[in-house]
């Protein structure tokens, strides 16, 4: 769900008031790229909703603080990742497949040992393994960049970084994905087929 | 970038992008959980009350417009009453009260003297006027300091001389409106006034300091007197600068 920077402003002058419909509408806007901009960066599910569920709290809570010449998301990511950060320092990232799947609630459900649950388990494993390859910075702008749609600038700014960098972590982070993603024997076969296209 | 580099960038990003998003991510639903949060530290409002909160701004804005107001106008015409600590007394002031009570003890003399100095006068002058203008005269010659000593508005006017009285007898009877006498204790025969009701006053101001010795002040003024001058002059007081010197009429 994408919002226009007008239509954004008068959210939040709503939810300053006090209009508790304006911050559900936030919430339900943003929650999902958050998770799962939080869940790719930490790896751990319930260190995503907790994230989430702060960074939530902290925005609506200050909104009154926020400049109108950033988008509400980028501050709200900004918040969710020092707190990420903060996290960090008590948890390592664990990009373990069982956890994430585990989170969800599928890898328990077994009617998704099927075929198709054996390929979805195997890619998720691939992508965790893949993302674990790269730097903090690589990772955090290929989820921005190819998982939320962020634009180049908007990152940077999220990041405080020229774009130039920017592009330079997001090609050598590419790199590292790709063979990272080679190397993973059950990964190994879309990437051929993606290859031979 | 040759074809084929480009290819294989191509391929990266396409590969990179579909396998993060092959992934679909679902997000449990927080917005029941953060919204209560929310509300606990910050509480949300009944749309009915925040349609009332631009009134209670604007009534507050007026409130605040007429205070400051009313504090321009009162601060414009009554400063004083605006005053909550109280100013520091201007050196003025203090010189003032500082007057005020080294006079109270002379004020008290000046009253004993202008006491003594009217019963005395009084009681002399209508007695013996003549006596007491030559008993002044000789006083007024007196080398010895003295001290004039302010008299009451009572009115005294001295009677007129005889030419014997005054000078050996070579000037005219002149009005000798003055007192000399000691500040402490003024004696009858160095008064130089004599009452005579009905006559205009002269008013000699207070003055109960030491001024000028009787002989500095008052000899030449009596010698002077010797010489006749014009009944309807002006008799110059003999006190202070400042002294009622309205003619004396006869």
């Amino acid at each position: 769900m994408t919002m226009t920077r007008a239509e954004e402003r008068r959210l939040i002058e709503r939810a300053i008031a006090g209009d508790r419909a304006a911050a559900a509408e936030f919430i339900k806007a943003h929650q999902a790229s958050l998770y799962a901009y939080m869940l790719r960066m930490s790896g751990r599910p319930e260190i995503a909703e907790d994230i989430v569920q702060d960074a939530f709290v902290r925005a609506l809570t200050n909104l009154h603080r926020f400049d109108f010449k950033f988008r509400f998301s980028t501050w709200l990511f900004t918040i969710a990742k020092r707190l990420y950060v903060n996290a960090m320092q008590k948890h390592k990232p664990a990009y373990d497949s069982d956890i994430v799947g585990a989170a969800q609630g599928k890898l328990d459900a077994p009617e998704l040992r099927t075929i198709d649950g054996e390929v979805a388990i195997n890619a998720k494993v691939a992508i965790d393994f893949a993302l674990a390859q790269l730097s903090e910075d690589q990772r955090e702008i290929v989820v921005l960049f190819h998982q939320l749609d962020w634009s180049i600038a908007q990152i940077a700014e999220h990041m405080d970084m020229p774009e130039g960098t920017i592009k330079s972590h997001l090609h050598r982070g590419r790199q590292r994905m790709k063979a990272a993603l080679l190397s993973h024997n059950q990964y190994s076969r879309h990437v051929a087929e993606v290859w031979a296209d | 970038m040759n074809p084929k580099s480009r290819r294989n960038k191509l391929a990266e990003i396409r590969l990179v992008a579909d396998s993060l998003r092959s992934e679909p991510i679902d997000a449990p639903d927080f917005t029941a959980s953060i919204l209560s949060r929310v509300d606990a530290e910050r509480a949300f409002l009944a749309p009915s009350v925040r349609r009332t909160i631009p009134w209670v701004r604007l009534g507050l804005l007026g409130g605040v417009s007429m205070l400051a107001l009313s504090a321009a106008l009162v601060l414009r015409y009554a400063p004083a009453s605006a005053d909550l600590v109280e100013r520091p007394a201007p050196l003025a002031a203090v010189v003032r009260t500082f007057k005020q009570q080294a006079d109270a003890p002379l004020e008290s003399f000046r009253q004993s003297v202008r006491q003594t100095v009217e019963e005395t006068v009084q009681s002399v002058a209508l007695a013996e006027p003549s006596r007491v203008l030559s008993a002044a005269a000789a006083a007024a010659r007196l080398p010895e300091p003295a001290a004039f000593v302010r008299l009451s508005p009572a009115t005294f006017h001295a009677e007129p001389a005889p030419p014997t009285s005054l000078a050996g007898g070579a000037g005219e009877p002149v009005f000798v409106g003055l007192a000399a006498a000691a500040p402490a204790a003024p004696r009858a025969e160095n008064l130089l006034l004599a009452e005579r009701p009905g006559v205009p006053a002269l008013s000699v101001v207070a003055s109960a300091r030491p001024l000028l010795s009787a002989e500095t002040f008052l000899g030449p003024r009596l010698e002077s007197s010797v010489v006749p001058p014009p009944r309807s002059a002006a008799f110059p007081a003999l006190l202070d600068s400042g002294l009622d010197e309205r003619p004396i009429v006869k």
